[in-house]
């Protein structure tokens, strides 16, 4: 299955779980979501989510100059984010539990 | 911006800020901010060439808006103005007239469904004239297709298409298409009703002038079974022909062929020295010469002699179409 499909759904709530962790800049998320897993996530979609979630309000964002190499936009989570991901966590949760029900069913049937 | 001025880097985010180049300025300086420090990250990590590691700029740009909730290049515009129109929409339906204006609008849409088949067919019975030269000539309020009763009756075709076509439920595109065909035909509604406002002017602005009805052709002269009577020969009842007769209308109007003037026309006057213009046959000289060649001459007919009827009789059937047919008591 095409998981860049399955991530467009869930970049969000990676995002904010990453975030949540701890505060982090763009390339860092991105890291850090790949050793988590999630190998096939795209650089610019990274920026752009966490654009769009600061944006909406669910995100901080704050420069920490740096002697070598260039400034860096951390993202921290804010009260906001930690709600929205609270929520989406239980709607992932939720969703995961019925899909993993119906395609073990399923696995067990052709067994 | 204090960085290194990596050329991969500059050469990419070249390509960046291009494809994002219709977004608002701040929006587009944010994003190619961070777009930059990542692409510092990247060529301090490894010497692979950033294209192979991220795609192409366009590539990148593309999903940085997508996933940033931007809309897709070229749309950007677009939804400013989508943004704008929107606001003066809002604006509009929160006065109180609006909503019942719109309703109203609504419940008269079939008339407008109607009109447009008439317009349309109008519009192109027009066009047709126009490029016949003859502008001139005034528009009937139901169009003349061939006659004046098939384009009645395309009229109504032309009207069943249009009303189902509005009674339907269309998809976006098909709907841009029929605005774009009303718009077209609102337009086209101008000359149309010029010619027909331009046709009644004439009747208002001559109110002496007995307005003649022929249907067709309007044209002058005299007609007959769609071609122009250019003579008249008028036979007795001994089937012969009769020369210099004076024939007058129903109003006692002269006989007008209205041909124009001709100098070789053999011109006849009365006695009270008045040009009969109403003398059948015409008669015309041999040109450079005062004389007519055959005074004699009639059309290629055969009239035969008429069976003597009395005007009194009313025993034979023809003869009760004639009004003075019936008896007198």
């Amino acid at each position: 299955m095409d998981t860049t499909q399955l991530l467009k759904g869930v970049l969000d709530v990676a995002v904010l779980a990453v975030v949540e962790e701890a505060d982090g800049y763009g390339y860092d998320v991105v890291r850090r979501l790949r050793a988590a897993g999630l190998e096939d996530v795209g650089d610019a979609s990274v920026y752009g989510t966490l654009r769009r979630l600061y944006t909406a309000g669910a995100l901080t964002s704050y420069v920490v100059p740096s002697e070598e190499g260039p400034h860096r936009k951390y993202y921290g989570i804010n009260a906001q984010g930690k709600k929205a991901l609270a929520e989406q966590t239980k709607v992932w949760l939720r969703f995961s539990d019925t899909m993993n029900g119906l395609l073990r069913a399923g696995a067990e049937g052709r067994r | 911006m204090t960085t290194t001025t990596d050329p991969r880097v500059d050469c990419y985010l070249t390509g960046v800020a291009a494809a994002l180049d219709d977004l608002p300025r701040s929006d587009r300086e944010d994003l190619l901010e961070e777009v930059r420090e990542h692409l510092d990250d990247l060529v301090h990590e490894s010497d692979a060439p950033l294209t192979v590691r991220l795609g192409e700029p366009e590539a990148y740009a593309a999903e940085l808006r997508a996933s940033a909730g931007l809309p897709p290049r070229g749309r950007a515009s677009r939804a400013a103005v989508t943004r704008i129109l929107g606001s003066a929409r809002g604006a509009l339906m929160a006065q109180p007239w609006v909503r019942p204006a719109l309703g109203f609008l609504t419940s008269v849409r079939p008339l407008w469904w109607v009109a447009r088949a008439w317009l349309l067919v109008s519009a192109v019975v027009l066009a047709q004239w126009g490029s016949w030269g003859a502008w001139s000539t005034r528009l009937p309020l139901v169009p003349h297709v061939g006659s004046g009763l098939t384009g009645a009756l395309v009229v109504l075709v032309v009207a069943v298409v249009s009303v189902q076509v509005g009674r339907r439920t269309w998809g976006v595109r098909a709907r841009r298409v029929l605005l774009g065909v009303n718009a077209v035909l609102v337009v086209a509604a101008i000359p149309v009703l010029a010619s027909l406002s331009d046709a009644t002017e004439r009747t208002v602005m001559q109110p002496n002038t007995t307005v003649q009805y022929v249907t067709e052709p309007p044209q002058q002269g005299t007609w007959t079974r769609g071609y122009r009577v250019l003579n008249v020969y008028a036979y007795d009842a001994s089937g012969h022909l009769l020369t210099d007769v004076r024939l007058y209308d129903n109003l006692g109007r002269p006989l007008d062929l209205q041909l124009g003037q001709d100098p070789n026309r053999r011109a006849v006057f009365d006695r009270t020295g008045q040009p009969a213009t109403n003398a059948f046959p015409l008669r015309y000289f041999e040109p450079g010469t005062r004389l007519v060649a055959n005074p004699s001459a009639g059309p290629q007919v055969m009239v035969p002699p008429l069976v003597p009827q009395p005007m009194t009789t009313s025993a034979t059937p023809q003869a009760s179409a004639t009004p003075t047919a019936s008896a007198t008591p």
